[in-house]
């Protein structure tokens, strides 16, 4: 899961990234409006953290701009604004839910998976299919009510693959979700990771498009 | 004297009617004792004429007669006026023939002459009471009649005419302490009003007093209190601004730390941790930096002033800025200068001034990039004294100079963790002493904030006060 941060404060920004990379998620952060939009137009992220007080362009500004350019990734405003008025602003120009500083990062992270359910359509916290049971806030897997053990990133490609049944994820995709700007990117990782979770949770599960990346079917 | 406005009503007001209601039953007393007395005066001389008329036509019948010359003396009891005044007694009279011969004399009468005078009246004593008497003859001097009247007679008609005219006053005055006390009340009613409703409100109704419901005398104070309300408002919303603004300030710095902290518990290996921590320990100071700056900021009350207002050498207190800031130059490796002499003396508060010039020198030094250059100078030009810090830092564009005095206001991509409160600690000492702030780019090439002091020089004296 690839997560942007939106924070202009240094010491908190580093905070949520490695807090969030803590938690197994690939996390950039930028410290302004045109950064933010620049990273948009180049990756493609699962959810955006955004904080409100930004220089620049401000944060409703930003989020105004995503919103008008078709971009639906799921937004999550961060404000010192404890005002009841600053959260329906945020709400309203297209923010799906906001955090009042200072916040817990577990809390943002409970956040962080609802939304992104959400946005897959889905409203049970696990993910099913078939015999294979998902659970993102845990980050386990049963298959057939077994526990299967799974490294972290395995684990995100399943989650990436699963809440996109029916649709073909290219390899880039997938490596969007593994790796943050500042991580090393080893190439071949992606297939070494299919091929884990094939051993793992049985061959059919996962179907290889050739030339263009992988499919769970619906 | 108490201050209760109808109290000093009642004791101005009634003692000043009383004293006025005396006077004029004293004046009223005095004129109808004259015009008593010369009413009484005229029917005494009546009298006496009839008296005349009546001894001349009975003792010429007498005289004629006998032969005698000597006719009998009689005396009479008078009872002239038999109802009331004058009373019996009251009345004598005496007739005489050639002045020499008593013939006939009231009871209360004397028997000697009661006036020396040949005709009209006198006022005399007779048995030791102050008496009027009238005295007509006949043209032959024959007869001689004299009437009297005891003068205390006409006291006693006077004192009652005057009784009478006084006695409602008793009835009266305290009527009239009623509606002094009643119309007093009527017309601090409004105030009372007024006063009813301020104790009704709420502490945070600051709202101002209808002025037209107060009495037109009333208005100054109303306009007073309004004018400290509106006063009190305004200090209000400051600080309840300042509060909120600083309450969310704090929630950034404290989001950072919590978010450390919670890193530094689930990392897996004590590097990470330790670099968390550290983390921690930096927001901290930086939030204990933020909370002291914003102490400094309250404390500088802009309705107070300064009370401690001395003659400063600016020098002086730039050489021990200096020397306090130096410490965190020799870290980023920066030149730091002082250029100037001693002397410039200003009117100012000493701390104050140090307060400024601390967070001028400390900003120049955080936002200069190592091996830099800061330079602080005070110069005279005239009657004016300018203090100025000059850095070789990356200076501030046109455009974002109007906004860094702001509260709160941090320059974008720095990596200094100001509490971006600084330079309105700087603008709020400045304004108190009512000094020119320019933002201007240095020969350094970075930022040069100017500030601007009125010279003040004590009849040529060039020795630093310290």
């Amino acid at each position: 899961m690839r997560i942007l941060i939106v924070e202009d404060d240094t010491l908190l920004g580093d905070g949520i990234r490695v807090g969030l990379s803590q938690q197994g998620y690939a996390a950039d952060w930028v410290e302004d409006g045109s950064m933010a939009q620049a990273a948009l137009l180049t990756n493609e992220y699962d959810a955006i953290i955004l904080d409100l007080g930004l220089p620049k362009i401000s944060g409703l500004e930003l989020l105004k701009e995503i919103r008008k350019n078709g971009n639906n990734t799921p937004v999550i405003i961060l404000t010192a604004q404890d005002g009841v008025e600053d959260r329906i602003a945020g709400l309203d120009t297209g923010a799906d839910d906001y955090l009042t500083k200072p916040f817990d990062l577990e809390e943002l992270t409970a956040r962080l998976r609802a939304m992104i359910r959400r946005s897959g359509g889905r409203s049970s916290p696990v993910i099913q299919h078939g015999d294979i049971v998902v659970d993102p806030a845990s980050h386990s897997v049963k298959n057939n009510g077994v526990v299967t053990d799974i490294s972290p990133r395995e684990f995100t490609i399943l989650q990436l693959l699963l809440e996109n049944q029916g649709l073909v994820m290219s390899r880039s995709r997938l490596e969007e979700g593994l790796y943050a700007w500042n991580d090393e990117v080893e190439s071949n990782t992606v297939e070494v990771h299919i091929h884990h979770i094939r051993k793992k949770l049985g061959a059919k599960l996962i179907r290889t498009i050739r030339g263009v990346g992988y499919i769970v079917d619906k | 004297m108490t201050s209760s406005i109808r109290r000093r009503a009642l004791f101005i007001i009634l003692p000043l009617v009383t004293g006025i209601w005396l006077l004029s039953a004293y004046i009223s007393y005095y004129n109808t004792k004259q015009t008593v007395s010369s009413f009484l005066d005229t029917q005494l001389a009546q009298n006496g004429q009839a008296l005349l008329a009546m001894s001349m036509h009975e003792l010429v019948e007498q005289l004629l007669l006998s032969e005698t010359k000597n006719p009998i003396a009689e005396t009479v009891e008078t009872s002239l006026w038999q109802d009331g005044y004058p009373q019996e007694n009251q009345i004598a009279f005496q007739v005489w023939l050639h002045n020499k011969t008593l013939t006939l004399r009231s009871k209360n009468a004397p028997e000697t002459q009661m006036s020396s005078i040949k005709k009209g009246f006198d006022t005399v004593s007779i048995f030791g009471n102050p008496w009027r008497v009238y005295t007509v003859s006949t043209t032959d001097k024959i007869i001689n009649i004299q009437v009297a009247m005891q003068i205390s007679a006409h006291n006693s008609i006077a004192k009652s005419i005057t009784e009478r005219v006084i006695t409602p006053l008793v009835f009266l005055l305290p009527i009239l302490a009623f509606f002094i006390w009643y119309g007093v009340n009527l017309t601090l009613l409004p105030i009372k009003q007024i006063s009813i409703d301020l104790n009704q409100r709420k502490t945070s109704d600051l709202s101002p007093i209808d002025e037209l419901r107060a009495p037109k005398e009333a208005r100054p104070l109303t306009a007073a209190v309004n004018r400290l309300f509106s006063q009190l408002k305004t200090a209000f919303d400051t600080e309840k601004r300042f509060t909120s603004d600083a309450a969310h300030e704090l929630r950034t710095p404290l989001a950072a730390l919590k978010t450390h902290a919670e890193i530094a518990l689930q990392a897996k290996d004590t590097a990470e941790q330790q670099k968390a921590l550290r983390h921690v320990v930096q927001g901290v100071n930086r939030a204990t930096r933020l909370v002291e700056q914003l102490l400094t900021l309250a404390r500088l009350d802009p309705d107070t002033g300064f009370t401690n207002i001395r003659r400063v050498d600016l020098f002086i207190a730039a050489e021990s800025v200096l020397s306090n800031e130096a410490h965190l130059a020799i870290d980023k490796n920066i030149e730091i200068g002082l250029g100037g002499t001693r002397g410039k003396f200003v009117a100012a508060n000493y701390d104050a001034i140090c307060v400024l010039m601390r967070n001028l020198v400390d900003n120049a030094i955080r936002y200069t990039p190592r091996d830099g250059e800061v330079e602080v100078n005070i110069d005279r030009r005239d009657n004016i004294i300018i203090l100025s810090i000059a850095d070789s830092g990356p200076g501030i564009p046109e455009e974002e100079r109007s906004k860094i005095f702001n509260r709160f206001y941090r320059s974008l991509g720095t990596k200094e963790s100001g509490s971006g409160l600084g330079l309105s600690i700087v603008t709020r000492i400045a304004d108190l002493h009512h000094l020119n702030i320019s933002l201007g780019t240095s020969r350094l090439g970075g930022l040069q904030i100017d500030i601007e002091f009125t010279a003040k020089d004590y009849e040529g004296t060039s020795e630093p006060v310290e």
